[in-house]
Parts: C-alpha cells; sequence; structure tokens
C-alpha cells in the first residue's frame, strides 16, 4: 500500500514552496557571505540548505535540482573545512548565485511541466563547472603534497648527520610520510596496478571482488546473491586482516568488523547506504594496505559546530488553496450583505410602529450577527496575510547583481520583514518596489570614485524600510546617492510634451520630482539595460493607484532620495463603512474615510461660479463639488422630494467627526434629514484638513457597512466619478463615488 | 494489514516537507504520530514529553544535530528505539549512529516501503 496520489500531489506543492523558500534563503546568505566570507556560520548554513535541497529534491525524484544541490553540497563541505577557501577563490560565490538561479528556473519550469526533473545539457554543464572548481581547490592540495616531497628531500639528506642520534623514529616518520607521497602519485598513475598488500598478505582479490560488486551495486545491477557475495568477501578480507593486524592498523580494521557485524545483526538492507559505506572503508583499505599512511582523518562534524550553527524561527504553517480563501470571503461579503437587510427591516418595522419585545430581541440579535460577520472577516483576512519579507527577501539579492553589473557598490538594509501584508497587494507591491530600487542603485547610487570625492562612503546605501500604520502600511525606499536632478527631468519632460515650458517655470519642487512617475520619462542620457529606458517608473504609480494607495517622494539633492509607498489596509478589504448621500433623486454611497466633517448650511450660502461652487466656513473658501451639475442629475423640487419621504426635521446644524465613532445614531437608521425642511443642504468636508474641498449632498440618509463590487464590466470601469458599486439593505443598488476622481475634477 | 497498531511515533526532520511525508506514512500504517520536531532541540522536549514508541531521526539540522539527539536520548533512554532517517551517508556517521545505539539507519531517498522495513526490524515486528 502506498500513500495516496492526491497526497503525494500535495506533497509536491509542498516540496516546491520549501525550496521556493530555501532559494530566498540562499540569495540572502549568499549575499551576506560575500561580504564575510570567512563566516563559519554562513557557511555551515549554505552547506545545510544544500544538503536539504538534495535530501527532499532525491524524494521527490527532481534529479535536476538533486544532483545540482549533492555538487555544491560537496563544494561547501570543502569550504566548511576550510574557510580560507572562499576568500581565495571569490568566483564560487557566483557559482552558487548561479547554481540558486538554477534552482529557481526549474522550481518555476516545474508549475508547468512536471516532467522537468531531469538534467539538461546546461545542468550537465554547470555540475562540470562545479566539479572544476572542486579539483582546482583540491590541486591545491597537491601543491601542498609537492612541497612536502621538498621537505623530505631535505629531510633525508639530512639523515647521514643524523646517523649518531636516537632517531629511528624520525626514519620511519619520514619513510611514511615519503609512502603516503608514493600513494598519490601511484593513485594518479592507475589505481588498478596497485596489489593490496598488509604485511605480506596479498588482499587483492578480494578488494577487487568488492570493487567488483559495488559497481554492480551502484549500476543498479545487484541479485542479493551478490550483496552475500558482498559480505563474504568483506569477511574473508576482515579475517584475514585480523590475523595480520598491527596496533595501527587495527581501529580501521575494528572498525569494517563492527560494520559488517552491526549490518547483519540489525538486517539492513543492502542498498545504497551500504555501498556507500562498504566504499569509503574499501578506499581506506587500499590506502591503509599498500602502504602504511595516516587514515584520512575522519569528520563526523562535532559537536561544538552544530550547536552554535544558525536558528531559525520555525512557523508552523497550513497549506491553503488561495480560490478557496477568495470563496470564502465572497460567502461572508454575502452575509454582511444579508445582514444589512435584517438591519433595514429592523429599521422599517419601527417605522410602521411596531415596537415590540420581539423587535426588540430581533434588533439584538441581528446586531450580534453583524458584529459576529465583522469579525469572521477580519480573521479570514488575516489568514490573506503574508509577511513583507516575502517581497524582501529578494531584494538584497536584486541590489548585488545590479551593483556588481555596473560597477558600483551598495549595500541594502531592510527593516520592517514581519509586517504583514495583504497577498493580493504582493505582486503590484513588488513589482513597483523592484523598479524602485533599480533606479535607486541605477540612477541615484554614484559610482565608488564619485562618491569618495564626494565625501560619502565608497559603499552606497538603499534603505527599505516598512512600518505598519493605523490603516496603511508605509513603504520607504531610500538610498544616499545623488538625488534628482530636476533641472533634467524638466528639461525631459518638455522634450517630450509632457510639460510646457511655462509650468515648468512654476512648478513646484516637489511636482517635478513626481514627473519620474510619468511614463517614458528618463533622467539618463545613456540607458542601459537595466532602468534607463524610462519606463518603469510609471508602474510604480500605476499599481499603487489601484490599490488606492499614495506615492511620496522626497528628493534632497546630492543626498540622495526617498520614496515613500502607503498602502491602505482597509482597501483590502472589501467592506467599508460608508455615508448614503441623496442628491436629486439618486443616492450615492461615500466610503467614510473621505468624511472629516458635515455641516448643514442654507442652501443660498454656496456660491456657484463659472468654475466651480464655493462656500464660506470658518473664514476659508471651500470647493464644493456639485454632483447635480457634475452629473446631470434632474433637480428635483427638495421640498417635493421630502415630502414624499416624510423627512424628520431636525436641524443638526454643525457637527464633527471623531475617528469615525459618529453616526452611532445613524445606525438605528434615523439618518440625517430634514436639513431639507429648512432648504439646508449638507455639505461633506474630505478627511483632509488643508484640503478644503467638500461634496454637496441634498441630504444624508445613514451610514452602514457596505461590500464593495467591483465593476466587471469594461463600459462601468469608465465611469469618471465612481469605483464600484453596492447593494443596499432594501435591494436598491447603488454607485460608489470615488472620491480621489471626483477632487481631481 | 497495517503494520502498526497505535505505537506512538515522532518524527525528527527540518524539513517540513520530510516530516509530512513521514507523516503520511506512519499514519497509513497505523501508528499513532504523537509529535513532529524541527530542530534537535525540540526533538530531545518532545521525546522526554512523549516517550515515544520510535523516533525518526535526521541529522543535518538546526540548533542542535541529529547524532547528538541520539546521544543524548541513548544516554538517558538507552532502550528507546531510534531510526535514523537522513541523506548523510558517509561511512563514519553511518557506523556512530549504529554504535550509539540507533537501530536503523535509511537513506534519503525512502519511500514507505523502505520505512516499514526498517520500522519492522527496529521494533521486531512481523
Amino acid at each position: 500500500m502506498n500513500v495516496s496520489d492526491e497526497n503525494l500531489a500535495e506533497l509536491f506543492e509542498q516540496y516546491k514552496d520549501e525550496v521556493r523558500e530555501t532559494i530566498g534563503t540562499l540569495d540572502n546568505e549568499l549575499v551576506a557571505i560575500e561580504q564575510d566570507p570567512t563566516s563559519s556560520e554562513t557557511i555551515f548554513s549554505l552547506f545545510r540548505h544544500m544538503h536539504s535541497l538534495k535530501g527532499s529534491s532525491k524524494m521527490f525524484n527532481v534529479d535536476n535540482i538533486a544532483n545540482i544541490a549533492h555538487r555544491l553540497e560537496d563544494l561547501m563541505s570543502l569550504i566548511d573545512k576550510n574557510n580560507s577557501i572562499l576568500p581565495k577563490y571569490p568566483k564560487i560565490i557566483d557559482l552558487l548565485f548561479k547554481g540558486n538561479d538554477i534552482f529557481r528556473d526549474i522550481i518555476a519550469k516545474l508549475e508547468d511541466d512536471i516532467t522537468y526533473t531531469t538534467m539538461t545539457v546546461d545542468h550537465v554543464a554547470f555540475v562540470g563547472e562545479i566539479q572544476n572548481q572542486i579539483d582546482k581547490i583540491n590541486r591545491r592540495d597537491t601543491q601542498l603534497v609537492d612541497s612536502a616531497r621538498k621537505l623530505v628531500e631535505d629531510l633525508e639528506a639530512l639523515l647521514p648527520a643524523m646517523e649518531e642520534m636516537e632517531i629511528e623514529h624520525l626514519k620511519k616518520d619520514i619513510q611514511e610520510l615519503n609512502n603516503g607521497l608514493a600513494l598519490v602519485t601511484l593513485e594518479e598513475e592507475g589505481a588498478n596496478q596497485i596489489r593490496f598488500n598488509y604485511n605480506g598478505a596479498d588482499l587483492t582479490d578480494d578488494v577487487r571482488a568488492m570493487e567488483e560488486l559495488l559497481k554492480k551495486f551502484n549500476d543498479g545491477k545487484a541479485t542479493p546473491e551478490d550483496g552475500q557475495a558482498f559480505l563474504d568477501a568483506a569477511n574473508r578480507l576482515y579475517n584475514s586482516l585480523a590475523d595480520v593486524a598491527t596496533e595501527d592498523a587495527m581501529s580501521l580494521i575494528a572498525e569494517l568488523g563492527d560494520g559488517l557485524s552491526l549490518f547483519s545483526e540489525r538486517k539492513l538492507e543492502m542498498d545504497q547506504m551500504m555501498v556507500e559505506f562498504f566504499a569509503a572503508m574499501l578506499k581506506e583499505l587500499k590506502e591503509k594496505f599498500h602502504v602504511e599512511v595516516e587514515a584520512p582523518a575522519a569528520k563526523v562534524s562535532g559537536p561544538a559546530k552544530s550547536q552554535a550553527k544558525a536558528q531559525e524561527p520555525q512557523v508552523k504553517t497550513i497549506r491553503v488553496d488561495e480560490a478557496k480563501i477568495d470563496l470564502f470571503l465572497e460567502s461572508v461579503g454575502k452575509l454582511i450583505t444579508k445582514s444589512e437587510i435584517l438591519n433595514h427591516l429592523q429599521f422599517s418595522f419601527r417605522q410602521a410602529g411596531i415596537d415590540t419585545g420581539l423587535l426588540r430581541d430581533f434588533s439584538t440579535v441581528s446586531r450580534t450577527i453583524s458584529t459576529d460577520i465583522v469579525n469572521l472577516q477580519r480573521s479570514i483576512m488575516e489568514v490573506r496575510q503574508v509577511e513583507m519579507n516575502n517581497i524582501l527577501k529578494k531584494f538584497p539579492r536584486l541590489v548585488r547583481d545590479i551593483s556588481h553589473k555596473i560597477g558600483k557598490e551598495a549595500e541594502m538594509i531592510i527593516t520592517g520583514e514581519r509586517v504583514p501584508i495583504d497577498k493580493s497587494l504582493l505582486d503590484d507591491v513588488e513589482q513597483a518596489m523592484v523598479h524602485i530600487v533599480r533606479n535607486a542603485v541605477d540612477h541615484g547610487l554614484e559610482g565608488p570614485e564619485e562618491r569618495v570625492a564626494a565625501g560619502k562612503p565608497r559603499r552606497g546605501t538603499v534603505n527599505i524600510a516598512v512600518t505598519p500604520e493605523e490603516a496603511s502600511i508605509f513603504i520607504e525606499v531610500s538610498d544616499d546617492g545623488r538625488g534628482l536632478d530636476l533641472e533634467k527631468i524638466k528639461a525631459k519632460a518638455i522634450e517630450r510634451g509632457v510639460l510646457t515650458e511655462d509650468q515648468s517655470q512654476t512648478i513646484s519642487d516637489k511636482d517635478a520630482a513626481m514627473l519620474i512617475f510619468n511614463s517614458g520619462l528618463s533622467t539618463k542620457d545613456q540607458a542601459t539595460d537595466l532602468s534607463g529606458r524610462g519606463v518603469g517608473m510609471d508602474v510604480v504609480m500605476t499599481n499603487l493607484k489601484k490599490w488606492n494607495g499614495e506615492v511620496l517622494i522626497d528628493n534632497r539633492p546630492s543626498h540622495g532620495l526617498s520614496v515613500g509607498l502607503r498602502l491602505p489596509v482597509t482597501n483590502t478589504l472589501l467592506t467599508k463603512e460608508a455615508i448614503m448621500l441623496r442628491v436629486g433623486t439618486s443616492t450615492f454611497c461615500l466610503p467614510l474615510e473621505f468624511v472629516n466633517e458635515i455641516v448643514t448650511v442654507p442652501a443660498d450660502s454656496v456660491h456657484h461660479h463659472k468654475e466651480g461652487a464655493v462656500f464660506r466656513h470658518r473664514d476659508m473658501v471651500i470647493s464644493v463639488i456639485d454632483l447635480k451639475g457634475l452629473l446631470g442629475l434632474s433637480d428635483v423640487d427638495a421640498a417635493f422630494y421630502a415630502q414624499g419621504k416624510g423627512g424628520a426635521g431636525q436641524n443638526l446644524g454643525e457637527f464633527s467627526l471623531g475617528e469615525g465613532d459618529f453616526v452611532a445614531d445613524m445606525d438605528e437608521g434615523d439618518g440625517l434629514k430634514g436639513g431639507v425642511k429648512n432648504n439646508n443642504i449638507f455639505i461633506i468636508l474630505r478627511g483632509k484638513v488643508d484640503s478644503r474641498q467638500s461634496i454637496m449632498a441634498d441630504e444624508i440618509l445613514g451610514q452602514q457597512k457596505i461590500v464593495i463590487k467591483e465593476f466587471e464590466l469594461e463600459t462601468f470601469r469608465r465611469l469618471p466619478y465612481f469605483n464600484g458599486l453596492t447593494l443596499l439593505g432594501d435591494g436598491r443598488v447603488v454607485l460608489i463615488l470615488d472620491s480621489e476622481k471626483l477632487l481631481e475634477s | 494489514m497495517p503494520l502498526g497498531s497505535g505505537q506512538t511515533v515522532l518524527i525528527v526532520d527540518d524539513s517540513p516537507v520530510m516530516r509530512q511525508m513521514l507523516f503520511n506514512i506512519f499514519a497509513n500504517e497505523g501508528f499513532n504520530v504523537v509529535a513532529q520536531a524541527a530542530d534537535g532541540e525540540e526533538a530531545l522536549t518532545l521525546f522526554d514529553l512523549h516517550k515515544p514508541d520510535l523516533t525518526t531521526l535526521d541529522i543535518v539540522m538546526p540548533k542542535i544535530r541529529g547524532t547528538e539527539v541520539l546521544a543524548s536520548l541513548m544516554e538517558k533512554y538507552p532502550d528507546s528505539c531510534v531510526i535514523m532517517a537522513s541523506s548523510v551517508s558517509d561511512a563514519r556517521t553511518v557506523m556512530h549512529c549504529l554504535k550509539m545505539g540507533a537501530r536503523q539507519y535509511i537513506i534519503k531517498p525512502y519511500d514507505e516501503e523502505k520505512v516499514m522495513n526498517a520500522v519492522k526490524k527496529a521494533l521486531r515486528l512481523g
């Protein structure tokens, strides 16, 4: 019985996730090792990750990753034993980066083609490259052998002079060293010529037999009889050795004996492990019994080492299909609408004069349901959240690659990796950040010489800081480069027809800096293949707008540039608090985040000019958006309308909204009506104190939670002043006003 | 017939995929996986807590290596049944673990059959 296919498919998804995560970690560790190439901690961690990659990839028969990781593990294991290797061979780091890119590529291809698991020509070539590197390192050891040989010669020359002294042991040492060198030489000349003997016993036949059998195991051609034959040969070898062994060879022979008995006692399978075990033993035996040399020190990584190693936080996770969460959210969206229906019903009952204990119970229950649904929705939204690290982890590598390519030196500092962000934002935010960071390195940072000349550190810094704010997250990418050359930008903008000569005289520095987000502008005369083509930064604006985010820029000429991205968290929720407006006979929704203050004023206090309407409020002239005029709505007689609806008639005068806790009364459905009766209108002042902009409405109908449905039809999307629609409790469909677009009008 | 009859199992591996894979295999064969550890430190804590009938132990892990976990376990609970499950295949490590008292040593990649063969021998079942 085997683990079911469905399980395997699920596991395979997990495997790919795990590899992707490892790739991200490797990128960062490689950047770190480049800066500190002797850090034994990072070296060990790299080794460990290659080792794990090999293990899990073998498990899923992803041979290409397994093979490459295996070879890189070998390489890292060499480096782990001798941390002076990396400074000597800095090219190894490029090799490791390349390996990581290949892993990334394989995982991406596996997404479309699950059979992309075998070695391609490129993969084979890359493994060859790694092997060359390993050989190169080992050859260096051969050079050591050469110098040792020289030393032996020198010592031998001294021997006659030492004849009189007690130098027997010294002679022996020299002899052994010499023999060791002879072995190295012989192996180079052709291992098959060697006969193995120990104190007169010729072991060649057994050793050869075992080698033949091992080859069969390795080729997968071995039969169970071969396994037995192998163990027999090994036993014979052991017995003949045990007879003749002298003290110095004893430990190795004992080990072989232990191995044999342990393997038979535990009935271990004759599998790859046994093959490897005996192969290693044989290799040592060959060395041992041809000539006496010191057995290579066995390297079982010591205890002291690993304890100090990487301590990574482990986060327990479950995998949930994103589509399932979306489906779940959609249901919650429907529930919210339903609970608004309950609210509306309750309101209608009360209006109809029904006020019983039953209704009060109903009200309580309906309110509890609303709260529960909101909590439910919130927790689902949290499930959708991932840490910013998902995006951030790729930047050290990005900065490294770009700066290397163009001969700059750059350091990346990141803070706020753990700030949560909604998954749906990831791609757009990442894309925007990549453009900003590229521009920072490519255009912002000066070359090392220019920096030194300007009295700055040789190495430039790119800083990414992510800060959670109350209802948004703020991502700031800053560099300590040269900043923006506003004159150059303006000149380019004029050249491209984005700006007129006149405008360029009056444009503020801030607005001029913002021009870099305009498509088709580039400040670099020479296009590089990185970000000099003037494309890219407009993507930042497009992506941020899509999520109602804002882009801020702080240009400090010759000190650097800082680009801030503010993304509202609430926008990732699909519900919003909104107020309902009546304008003429139409009802609209206006998200509460737009609303700071609502005042009622006599209709005639609003002055209509050619350029638009204004009114005076606390000694400020505030421009008023007249939806009726803007949207061409029929101007129904307000009094008539009020009569038809039966306005409640209370003049609320002026009131301010606290942190959105107003309209507690409105929840009861009373609304803010009655201004109409006195021929008053409502002016809604927008969120920002200094904005001096407002929207005019005939009536505020109430506040409620709305579920935003984005327009699905392109026709609707082109509507100038709206960004979606919602279903009200009474079943009416209402358009949602897009305050940003309105204010631009 | 499943091989196991509710014997408790502790799975130790730093790779979640590997843990899940072993979990599936054990669950499928009637064993009761009581805990999973992602590093050597967790392994020791969870072993103390559950005293499982069987432990599968990876070697290259953060914090404490599997070989040291094995040494501690053997010192404290000499009779505990541990199967090494690692992709470390060098002879000395294998020997070292078996000498210390690991009942079996399986090398990645393993499949259900390989794992269960090792379990059968380690627990002297069937």
